[in-house]
């Protein structure tokens, strides 16, 4: 068991969805109520391998960020991430993706980065990353995880498939708006006298789907 | 699980055809198969080798017309589901799983995962993630002859139907 935090980090990564702001906001504000630092790292994972400790500020600040409650008063009245967000797998980097700085004759691709990613959150003096992401994106936190980095994650997407939870922010949203879509579009197609089809996100899972076409009680449903 | 397509055009033309108001309205999943089919990917595939889905709905539109000959209206719905501020419910589990976040490091304890378990707040292992996969229980949910959801039986069912 880990003793009380000093200094913790927390990132997005993923599609973005509703709701991910309100988490950061909610993050920020205990911490510092319990005199806990938190540094925003900025576009997912790929802001803990493009952060360099021999870098200037000007290239460190578009990859991480103190966060304080001045930082994010206001965060949640929006949607999506203001951390920004990117599909980045530190345990396999392509070579397209790969950092600048990073690149040595010889290496193999995909790459693992798993040792830049836990460098970076030494330098930065981080005792423990929040990671808020789906399936992919926590995927990679368990990966740091038998590493030996502690995390605690959130699951978020808005297809509602991450395992182990019956919930992920950004699915009601999805089904709230999916909701309300089928139930406008009945306008043009009752009035025309069409058949309407509605195409969903929703990955594979099909819950996002399934769900929707209950609420919004359509004819039928094609689910994944 | 395959759809075939000569069938949901049998069932939806006798949907707008039994409907007062002489529509129909039908969704589909951006993963859907169809029984001859691959499921439908664009683009290259991202660092954790998936590739975009859709277009299995233009697809489907367009059979529908031909198999129908009634007119169609295809909408992607897409990003407009993820657009704009959550709704209350997304915005109390996203605060929570913060809160519950927060409470976990402070108590030391981590290598976990904020949940939602059975309509409560809970902490799972953080590996749980990479060992199963969350599929929906088509034989419980879903009737995959008439293309409906059954939703019955729900009592003592959690609240998010599993």
């Amino acid at each position: 068991m880990m003793k009380k935090p000093r200094r913790i980090a927390i990132l997005t990564g993923g599609g973005d969805v509703p709701g991910l702001n309100s988490a950061i906001k909610q993050v920020v504000s205990r911490a510092q109520r319990e005199g806990i630092a938190v540094v925003g790292i900025r576009r997912g994972w790929g802001g803990l391998i493009n952060y360099r400790p021999d870098a200037d500020e000007d290239w460190n600040r578009h990859w991480r960020t103190e966060l304080t409650w001045s930082h994010v008063r206001t965060i949640d009245r929006t949607g999506g991430t203001f951390l920004h967000t990117s599909r980045t797998n530190p345990g396999r980097v392509r070579e397209k993706d790969m950092p600048a700085h990073l690149v040595e004759p010889g290496r193999t691709y995909p790459a693992d980065l798993t040792d830049v990613v836990v460098r970076n959150l030494e330098h930065l003096e981080i005792d423990a990353l929040i990671p808020i992401g789906g399936d992919d994106t926590l995927s990679y936190a368990a990966r740091l995880h038998q590493a030996g980095y502690p995390q605690v994650a959130i699951p978020k997407t808005m297809d509602n498939d991450v395992y182990g939870t019956d919930f992920c922010i950004g699915f009601s949203t999805a089904v709230t708006r999916s909701v309300q879509a089928i139930s406008d579009l009945r306008t043009p197609i009752g009035s025309h006298e069409r058949i309407g089809l509605v195409e969903l996100f929703g990955r594979n899972s099909g819950e996002t789907c399934l769900v929707s076409s209950y609420l919004a009680h359509v004819d039928r449903a094609i689910i994944s | 699980m395959p759809f075939d397509i000569h069938r949901l055009a049998e069932q939806v033309a006798r949907d707008k055809r039994d409907n007062p108001s002489h529509y129909a309205m039908v969704t589909i999943s951006e993963g859907a198969v169809h029984l001859d089919g691959d499921i439908v990917e664009t683009g290259e595939e991202d660092a954790y080798g998936h590739r975009k889905l859709g277009g299995v709905g233009m697809w489907a539109a367009e059979q529908l017309k031909k198999l129908t000959g009634q007119g169609l209206t295809y909408q992607q719905l897409g990003y407009m589901m993820r657009c704009g501020p959550p709704d209350a419910l997304d915005r109390m589990v996203a605060m929570n799983f913060g809160n519950l976040a927060m409470d976990l490091l402070l108590e030391g304890r981590t290598g976990l995962m904020t949940a939602l378990r059975d309509g409560r707040y809970a902490a799972v292992d953080l590996s749980a993630i990479v060992s199963g996969v969350k599929r929906v229980d088509v034989a419980r949910f879903y009737d995959p002859q008439e293309y409906r959801p059954i939703i019955r039986g729900v009592e003592n069912l959690p609240m998010f139907l599993r």
